[in-house]
Parts: C-alpha cells; sequence; structure tokens
C-alpha cells in the first residue's frame, strides 16, 4: 500500500512539474547599419502558448509595414526588437522591464493579452515610454488611463460587440439572446456590451455562460441553449474552432443564428471552421474582403510577398506600424515620450480598414463593418453585409 | 434540459479518455515505467492523423496510420530510452519531460501553430434526434468503437497467455525470465500498444478534444487524473477513473455552468481523501 501511495504522490508531483513546464523566451530583431541614432521600438507579442497565432499574425503585419518602408520614418532608421511574453501578465512585466532598460527602447507595441497589456502600461507610463496596442481589447487600458501615452487600434468591445448586438437586434429582430463566452476579462467585457446594447433596444440577454479558457469539449454548455432568437459568442483561437465545430455537430447550426466578434472567425481559423462556420455573423474591424484602394493594394503587396492573403491579425500590426510611423514623421524624429505619443493619437491613417483616427482617449476611429461567413470557391470568405458606421 | 443526452455526452468522453489513459495505467502500474510523453502520443498521433484526412485518405485509414506511428514511436522510446532506466522513477520523469517538449516545438515547427480541425468521417457529420435533443452521430460511433476496444483490451490483458506473461513478469520477473521468456520485448510490445491506442485517441478525440499545439499538455493532465483517480495498475481501474472524469465534468458543467473551472479537480481532490490509492486497485 505504501509503495502505492508513493507511486500516486510521483504521478500527482510529475503533473504539478509539467504543468509549470512549457515556454521558452526569445531576442532577437531587425537591424540598420545607418549611421544616425534608430529610432528603437520593443515588439511585444505571444510567441508561445494558446496566443501564439494571434501574436505571429500582428508581428508579420508589423514588420512587413516597416520592410515597406525599408526600415526608416522621419528621416530616422527604425530598429524593431521583438519579445515574446507568452500572453501572461508576469512575463510580460519583465520583458517590458528588459526592453525599456536594457534595449533602451523608445517605443512599446504589441501584447495580445488584455492582462498582459495592463502589466505593461504601468512601466510604459512611468517611464514615459508611448505605447501602441495591437489586440488587448480590455476598456480599461485606454477609458482608465490618462496619461496620453497609450494608443490603440483594436475597437474597444463597447464598440464592436455593441454594434453586432445593435444589427441582430435592430436589423435581425432578435429579442432573446444567449451570451456564451470565454472566462476573463475580455468575455465579461463583451458580456456586458451585448447586454446593454440589448437592453437599450428593448431586447435580453435570457442567459450568459461563462467557459474557461481552454475548454475542450463544449457539449455541456451548449445543451444549455435553450429556446432563443440567437447566440452571440465571443471565443478565440481554439476555443473559437472547437466551439464552431461542435455548435455545428450538435444541430444548433441549423435551429439559432450564431453571432459572435471577428475573432471567432478570423481567416486562419475559418480555413479550419470551413462549412461549419457558414452563416455565422461577425463584427470586422479589417476584413480582406474590404474594397477600398488602400485595402486593395495592401493585399495586393501582401499577396505578392508571402503567397496568401493577409488577415485581420496582420493588418492590426500594420496599421500599429503606420501610427508609430506617422507620429515619427509628424516630429521629424526628433521627439520621445509624451510628444511622440501625442503625435501618434494625431495622426490622420489611410488604413486598410478605411480612414483612422484617433480620440483623447488614444483609442481608433474607425468604420466597423458587419460581415457573414459565405463559400468562395473551395473556401469561405467573412464577406461584408455593410458599413456599420461609428 | 434533458440529461440522457449529457449522460450520452459523458460515456463518450469518458471512453474517449479511457483510451488516452489505458496506456499510461498499465505502464507505469504494472511496469512501473512513467511516461510523461503520453500527451506527446496523443498529439502525434493527432497531427499526422490530421495530415492523412487533409491528404484524403479518410478517417479510417487516418486512425490506422496514427495508431501504427505512435506505437512505433512508442517502442522506439521504451526500448532505446526507457528501457535503460527502468527502476528509476525519477529519470524517467526528467528523459520523458524532456521528450514531450522536443516533440511539442516539432509539432509547432512541422504543422504550425494555428488550431487545426479533424472532421468526423462524413458519413457520422451529422446529429441524431436521441431522446428528443440533438446529439452528434458521432459520439454515439464512438462510443461503440471505444467500447469494442474496452472488451478486447481487457480480454488480452486477462485471458491471454500475453497478459499472463505481463502480469507474471511485474510480480516476479525472475521467475518469469527462468521459464525463457525475454521480458525486454513483452514490455515493448505493451508499451507499443499503449502509445498506439494513445495515438489512435489522438484522431478519435480531433472532434471533441481539439487538434492543436498544446493539446499535449492539456491531454496529459486529464490522462493523469483519470490514472490518480481511478487507481493505477489495471485496465479496470482506468476504464473506472475515466468514465468518472467524463460523466461528473459533464454532468457539473451542464448543471451549474460557473462551477465549469473546478468540475475535474475538486472531484479528484475528493476522491483522493476518501480513497489515495484511487478507486479500483489492482491486487497483486
Amino acid at each position: 500500500m505504501l509503495a502505492r501511495r508513493s507511486l500516486t504522490a510521483v504521478l500527482l508531483a510529475a503533473g504539478l512539474t509539467v504543468t509549470a513546464c512549457g515556454g521558452g523566451d526569445d531576442g532577437g530583431g531587425g537591424g540598420s547599419t545607418a549611421t544616425q541614432e534608430p529610432v528603437r521600438i520593443g515588439l511585444v507579442l505571444p510567441a508561445t502558448g494558446p496566443l501564439t497565432p494571434n501574436g505571429e499574425g500582428n508581428q508579420a503585419g508589423f514588420e512587413f509595414f516597416w520592410d515597406q518602408q525599408d526600415n526608416a520614418a522621419g528621416g530616422r532608421p527604425v530598429e524593431i526588437i521583438t519579445a515574446d511574453d507568452e500572453g501572461k501578465p508576469d512575463v510580460a512585466v519583465t520583458r517590458v522591464q528588459e526592453l525599456i532598460e536594457q534595449e533602451q527602447v523608445d517605443v512599446l507595441a504589441g501584447f495580445v493579452s488584455s492582462a498582459a497589456a495592463l502589466a505593461a502600461r504601468d512601466l510604459a507610463v512611468r517611464t514615459e515610454t508611448p505605447l501602441v496596442v495591437t489586440q488587448a481589447a480590455t476598456r480599461r487600458l485606454t477609458g482608465e488611463d490618462d496619461s496620453g501615452l497609450v494608443t490603440r487600434v483594436i475597437a474597444t468591445f463597447e464598440e464592436s460587440m455593441g454594434a453586432l448586438t445593435e444589427h441582430a437586434t435592430t436589423e435581425d429582430g432578435v429579442q432573446q439572446i444567449l451570451f456564451i463566452g470565454s472566462d476573463y476579462e475580455a468575455g465579461k467585457d463583451a458580456e456586458k456590451a451585448v447586454r446593454a446594447t440589448a437592453e437599450k433596444n428593448g431586447a435580453t440577454v435570457a442567459q450568459s455562460i461563462f467557459a474557461p479558457l481552454g475548454t475542450q469539449d463544449f457539449a455541456p454548455f451548449l445543451a444549455n441553449i435553450g429556446d432563443v432568437d440567437a447566440v452571440v459568442a465571443f471565443f478565440g483561437g481554439t476555443d473559437a474552432v472547437r466551439f464552431v465545430q461542435q455548435y455545428d455537430e450538435f444541430g444548433l447550426k441549423d435551429t439559432t443564428p450564431l453571432y459572435g466578434h471577428w475573432s471567432l472567425t478570423v481567416d486562419p481559423l475559418l480555413e479550419q471552421e470551413a462549412d461549419s462556420a457558414e452563416g455565422i455573423v461577425t463584427v470586422q474591424e479589417y476584413s480582406n474582403t474590404i474594397d477600398n484602394p488602400a485595402s486593395t493594394s495592401f493585399i495586393e503587396s501582401w499577396t505578392a510577398e508571402f503567397g496568401s492573403p493577409p488577415n485581420a491579425w496582420n493588418e492590426q500590426g500594420y496599421v500599429a506600424a503606420m501610427a508609430i510611423a506617422a507620429g515619427i514623421e509628424a516630429t521629424d524624429g526628433e521627439a520621445g515620450g509624451a510628444d511622440l505619443a501625442a503625435a501618434i493619437r494625431a495622426s490622420e491613417l489611410d488604413a486598410p480598414r478605411g480612414t483612422v483616427t484617433f480620440d483623447d482617449e488614444g483609442q481608433v476611429e474607425q468604420s466597423l463593418y458587419m460581415a457573414t461567413v459565405g463559400r468562395e470557391g473551395d473556401g469561405f470568405v467573412n464577406a461584408l453585409l455593410g458599413d456599420s458606421s461609428n | 434540459m434533458n440529461w440522457t443526452v449529457q449522460v450520452l455526452n459523458g460515456v463518450a468522453v469518458g471512453l474517449l479518455l479511457f483510451l488516452i489513459a489505458a496506456g499510461l495505467s498499465v505502464t507505469f502500474g504494472v511496469m512501473r515505467v512513467l511516461n510523461l510523453n503520453h500527451g506527446g502520443l496523443y498529439a502525434i498521433g493527432a497531427f499526422v492523423g490530421y495530415s492523412v484526412i487533409q491528404a484524403g485518405w479518410g478517417f479510417g485509414t487516418a486512425c490506422l496510420i496514427a495508431f501504427a506511428v505512435t506505437a512505433l514511436f512508442g517502442a522506439l522510446q521504451q526500448r532505446f530510452l526507457l528501457w535503460r532506466i527502468r527502476g528509476d522513477e525519477l529519470a524517467q520523469v526528467l528523459l520523458t519531460i524532456g521528450v514531450l517538449l522536443v516533440i511539442s516545438d516539432l509539432i509547432d515547427s512541422i504543422w504550425g501553430s494555428d488550431p487545426k480541425r479533424v472532421p468526423p468521417p462524413a458519413f457520422l457529420d451529422e446529429s441524431l434526434d436521441v431522446f428528443g435533443s440533438r446529439f452528434p452521430a458521432y459520439r454515439l460511433a464512438l462510443i461503440v468503437v471505444a467500447l469494442v476496444l474496452v472488451v478486447v483490451l481487457v480480454y488480452v490483458m486477462d485471458k491471454t497467455r500475453l497478459g499472463a506473461i505481463v502480469r507474471a513478469g511485474v510480480d516476479d520477473d525472475e521467475l518469469v525470465r527462468l521459464h525463457g521468456i525475454d521480458l525486454k520485448w513483452v514490455f515493448v510490445v505493451v508499451f507499443a500498444a499503449g502509445a498506439g491506442l494513445a495515438g489512435l485517441a489522438g484522431v478519435l478525440g480531433g472532434p471533441i478534444l481539439g487538434t492543436y499545439v498544446g493539446a499535449e499538455y492539456d491531454v496529459l493532465t486529464l490522462a493523469l487524473v483519470v490514472v490518480v483517480i481511478g487507481g493505477l495498475g489495471s485496465l479496470q481501474g482506468a476504464l473506472v477513473g475515466a468514465l468518472f472524469v467524463g460523466l461528473v465534468d459533464s454532468l457539473t458543467k451542464t448543471a451549474f455552468p460557473g462551477l465549469a473551472a473546478f468540475s475535474i479537480y475538486v472531484p479528484m481532490i475528493l476522491v483522493l481523501v476518501a480513497r489515495p490509492q484511487g478507486l479500483l486497485v489492482r491486487h497483486p
């Protein structure tokens, strides 16, 4: 018996070790041989863990923009130093500290995880380093901040999920909504936005379900979806793929329309979700089905370089880089700190998603687009329904 | 709420967990070989299966190839890595975690970090009306396939010469050797079978647990929980543990979605407090 117990102990200890393991880090980045002192940009994105696809997507777009500009803006060379925050706040703090103290970066950019971005923001504010956020969407990041240093190119959930719910309740006549989303800050923010807009329009959120991040089997939650007009979902990454697949497998796709944030059907995931995603209505900040000159030339040059069209993650990185470049240009490459941040916020960009400006909280102002998943050739796309300007 | 459907779902998930954990329970509980790369075997099976399906060879072929590839991998790992450090559990933990990390990075570099989707076979890609609720045909088929495997495995272990040798080899390996049996190869065969089952579960579990980088860790944790709850060393223990986890998890999440984060670990702690040796233990 004693031997048996100690074996169990070894197993448990081993399990703990494994969950604590995993991950590494990376440094490196691009260089410039110009004689002038470069503007140093610290790009912090997850390169390990479940948010890796989002981080890699942002990074590709960010670096693509600077490649197009020959790594220069405002007469100064630009150097990008990348770091992996693993999507975790504690790691983000360490990486940002290294970037600020050892690499002496002038600007910080990136962040997918809201928790990681919040942790990094405090350091950026303390050291007066401008921060341009690509993908972390929590309202607190810009709403609570009066330092003037934070700029963000992703819409808040009040805007995106609000517009989606507006569309569902007014255009599609949805009355009873069930919300389901990931159980963390972003999911809660998304739910609040859906609830507020629904109630404003006389509809109700009959039930809200929060599933832990990394939920493998959604079947027990899907069983709770009763008699409602529509389901509004907020999931990303592997959770999104499994949710969409299982929603279809349990026959709900044919009975209850599904609405979601664009992260539910972003192109790299849509490729896998395929026919299970058909008909899902989403709110898009950028989709490569947008037809304007900036988007067309972005898609052409991207496709020439990589062989496939850019996705929403790529465009986020691209627009974040555009904003930083505009700020450096506007100050002739001479400003840093709060002055550079102010110049970034003051920029007006002709971005692939349309005209982009920033409000006095540093929050992006842009058009939002309603889309639905439809077939195109052998594959599936987020086809635009029309423009819901903000 | 249709509880019958949720019980069915719990059984389907539970049987899937059994296929994953059976190899771990037998190799560790009976042979004293702790392989933390068990999750890695699941992931190898899952991604190899994904590629086979993408190549258009079909779901069944994917299952067979995934089984064969992971069984071979498991056999090589047992013969050339683990055999040398048999009896030393700490060395086994370190070595197999190392292999797991390497596998995880290899999968990331070969298949990329975007999550993949393994669709069920076309003829099962629909939902059926079960007691008034919709239920995926695939999960019903999975229950049938897994039950057949359970019967075959228990029969082999309890009734055949190979099963007898494995059990005897653990209780008194010298006596087995005196009968002219080379235990080294018996262990390799058993290890390969356990590995192959984990790889097979990687394909079968695709539509339920997912196919993504990181599955190797998530699945390993689940397998360890199943083995700890069920009790080490017997297929029956793994089966009881797996069904317990599948049903408790499924029913808790249905009844109390807010408790989803605790639906596996709290029951595990309760079981360990009441029965530290697990629900079922093999009596030598």
